[in-house]
């Protein structure tokens, strides 16, 4: 999986769904059948593989996570450890998101839910000791 | 009040798929089977489509020609234009955007991602569940 995502490489099935003609056209260019991330964007992404449930390597915390339909296998407490996991990684102004089907709420009191149009985000509450979450 | 589109496509089972997704989320659509028939079409209507689908291989007056013609016109400048073609060469897609194309959906697509575009444009009513 992770090296199917490195090569970047998308169906003209999938970049057909939401993406605009115009970005489509700027950041992507055709191979074959496919249509591949520009080399220039694929040069910022850095890949590599983790345990959600172990503490998580050092990493500068990042201003956006997407975890999404990840938790959704987990029971209640391996969630918890996860997102609590991820919390540290979160810049304290920096924002998660989950899949529609999942929730920190019940879950894990240190993130609210801020809703924006037809989807949702998370922010970590400032309960959280900013040491945590600025840490990097 | 009923929002129009055009569908312009040489192929009549395009022009009825098209013209199916577009009434499912409320257009009013007319069909015409090259360029030249839509603008002849659109001269005659009291009121402009919101939103013209234009496939890019026909005969008299192919879909970039139509494009570029109804930017020149004046009386069409409102109307959303949106390419639905084979073509898929990357340069395709640039030349159809210069000349005034707002979208571009290649076939085959589904349903979903045709409204979905649809929607990118801001042309779903809101109601209208995607």
């Amino acid at each position: 999986m992770i090296e199917r995502a490195e090569r970047a490489e998308f169906s003209q099935v999938e970049v057909n769904r939401g993406l605009p003609a115009q970005q489509l056209v700027h950041y992507f260019e055709r191979v074959g059948a496919h249509w591949r991330l520009a080399p220039r964007l694929r040069r910022n992404i850095s890949f590599q593989r983790m345990n959600l449930t172990a503490p998580l390597p050092a990493l500068p915390p990042f201003d956006v996570i997407f975890l999404r339909n990840v938790l959704i296998y987990f029971d209640v407490e391996t969630k918890r450890s996860a997102l609590r996991n991820v919390g540290r990684l979160l810049r304290g102004d920096g924002w998660l998101f989950l899949g529609a089907a999942e929730t920190t709420i019940g879950v894990d009191d240190n993130y609210e839910r801020v809703v924006a149009g037809r989807t949702s985000a998370y922010r970590l509450k400032s309960a959280v000791p900013a040491g945590i979450a600025g840490k990097g | 009040m009923s929002v129009h589109a055009i569908v312009i496509d040489d192929s009549r089972a395009m022009r009825l798929i098209l013209g199916r997704i577009l009434g499912q989320i409320g257009f009013d659509v007319f069909e015409a089977a090259d360029g030249r028939a839509a603008l002849d079409l659109l001269a005659g209507l009291p009121q402009v489509p919101a939103l013209a689908l234009i496939d890019w291989n026909m005969p008299n007056m192919n879909g970039l020609e139509f494009v570029a013609a109804a930017r020149d016109d004046a009386r069409l400048r409102e109307m959303t234009l949106v390419m639905v073609t084979t073509e898929s060469e990357q340069s395709q897609i640039v030349r159809a955007l210069a000349a005034g194309a707002h979208e571009y959906v290649i076939k085959p697509f589904t349903s979903d991602a045709m409204v979905e575009k649809l929607a990118l444009l801001g042309l779903v009513p809101s109601g209208v569940s995607l």
